[in-house]
């Protein structure tokens, strides 16, 4: 700072007033457009799980759900079976 | 005789200046305040030592401060002067944060958006003040409440004001806690603060990858300015959450951060040397900061009523002031106030989705006038 002359002209000269909502006006739109691909964000992942289903091994990413019976279903399933049929 | 003459025309206490010892109390102070207080100790600490370090007088002739060509001080200072450190920061910042929060409520990050109207806003009053328009960009970014951003733009726009912007911002940034609840409570009604909101919903670990590649292409494209910061910003969210570099992200999220925090906050103390902080310039740029963290604070919260004008579910006014990026102080701030409004509700996690959304606004205003002042 040069001297301590407190006046609109410093504004005024060097465009502040504009250079604040230009500069307001672009974080806005680029928050706006974050906000936006965040809202999309569901259906993107829907998609992209469609085209690269998640895998196992990526400890961050969830694995599908196993498709049949797990052992322990199966054997509750056979001991109930005996059981039932046991006389 | 001589000799002992000699070393005693030496030592500190021979150049020592009143300007000197006021700094050192300075640095004592916010020692004081990390331990007795525990306001922001991982900054505060190293920044008050570096201040009495800084203002132990020099010997002529010999290279020891941080603004002596060829001093050990001045190589940890080169980290500051020329942006490095803000940027390992924020890779730091990236790997600890969890943007579930903002996923789960994306028009939150509006919030985030409105906080940094208290940089521009100010940026105009340092120029009316009569401080250059690059200088202003570098004063009214200490609105934007994120002291490595603040160091950023400072080293770049405004070298000789830095470190009086970078004591301003890590200050502020200290004070959460009292600075902002006033302000909270002045502008939301008793009502306001009652409102409950939503609990988020569960986010997927797909949508967590996704984000950080396509928030850094939308925000890196629109600000290029802000390219160091925003892209280390992503790159260590994307280390988190891939799932694969968990390694990096636990380097990057402890070792890497608190390394960088301890050089960044003792250099940027050291710089505290009384003959160049203690200025008229130096007050003005802390009254200025003060103002445009108030103002910040304030657009959060005027502009989250603003949005219940149009929303079925309303949001509680109250975390619009998180969108300051004084991460996680601010969404802390939030979370005391409505408790004490109402002990049973819970807003921090609500809070946390503008707060982190404020520290990609404040990254994507500094790259805006980066840009339009730097050139």
């Amino acid at each position: 700072m040069q001297e301590m002359v407190f006046s609109w002209q410093h504004v005024t000269n060097g465009d502040g007033v504009a250079l604040s909502l230009t500069g307001m006006g672009i974080v806005f739109v680029a928050l706006l457009l974050v906000s936006l691909y965040i809202a999309m964000l569901p259906k993107l992942a829907a998609f992209c799980n469609k085209i690269i289903p998640p895998s196992a091994h990526h400890s961050g990413v969830e694995a599908p759900a196993p498709a049949g019976p797990n052992e322990a279903e199966i054997v509750a399933a056979a001991v109930a079976y005996l059981h039932k049929n046991k006389s | 005789m001589d000799i002992l003459l000699h070393f005693l025309s030496t030592t500190g206490f021979a150049e020592m200046t009143i300007g000197n010892f006021l700094m050192i109390v300075i640095g004592i102070f916010f020692i004081a305040l990390a331990i007795i207080k525990d306001y922001e100790p991982l900054l505060l600490l190293p920044i008050g030592f570096g201040a009495i370090v800084g203002n132990i007088p020099s010997i002529a002739g010999m290279p020891l401060s941080v603004y002596d060509e060829g001093s050990v001080l001045s190589y940890i200072y080169f980290g500051v002067s020329k942006g490095l450190f803000p940027p390992l920061i924020f890779l730091g910042i990236g790997a600890m944060t969890d943007f579930s929060c903002m996923l789960s409520n994306p028009k939150l990050v509006l919030l985030g958006a409105a906080a940094q109207m208290g940089i521009f806003i100010t940026l105009v009053g340092a120029m009316y003040l009569g401080f250059s328009p690059a200088e202003a960009g570098a004063i009214g970014i200490i609105g934007g409440a994120d002291g490595p951003t603040a160091i950023f733009l400072a080293s770049k726009l405004a070298p000789h004001l830095l470190g009086a912007i970078a004591i301003a911002a890590y200050s502020y940034m200290a004070l959460v806690p009292v600075i902002q609840p006033p302000i909270m409570k002045l502008f939301t009604s008793k009502e306001e603060r009652l409102i409950r909101m939503k609990a988020p919903r569960e986010v997927s670990a797909r949508e967590k990858v996704l984000f950080p590649v396509g928030a850094f292409i939308i925000t890196g494209l629109i600000a290029p300015g802000s390219l160091a910061l925003v892209g280390m910003l992503f790159l260590g969210n994307l280390l988190k959450e891939s799932g694969v570099t968990e390694r990096l992200a636990e380097t990057a999220r402890t070792s890497l951060i608190d390394s960088v925090t301890i050089l960044l906050g003792f250099s940027v103390g050291a710089s505290t040397q009384a003959q160049t902080f203690l200025t008229p310039d130096s007050l003005l740029i802390f009254g200025l900061g003060a103002a445009s963290f108030c103002v910040a604070t304030a657009s959060g919260l005027l502009f989250a009523k603003f949005m219940n004008l149009f929303l079925k579910e309303k949001i509680n006014p109250l975390v619009g002031a998180a969108g300051v990026s004084a991460v996680p102080d601010s969404a802390r701030v939030v979370q005391m106030v409505a408790r004490q409004e109402d002990p049973h509700n819970f807003l921090l996690m609500h809070a946390m989705a503008p707060n982190v959304a404020g520290v990609l606004g404040s990254a994507v205003a500094a790259g805006v006038l980066w840009s339009v002042l730097g050139l």
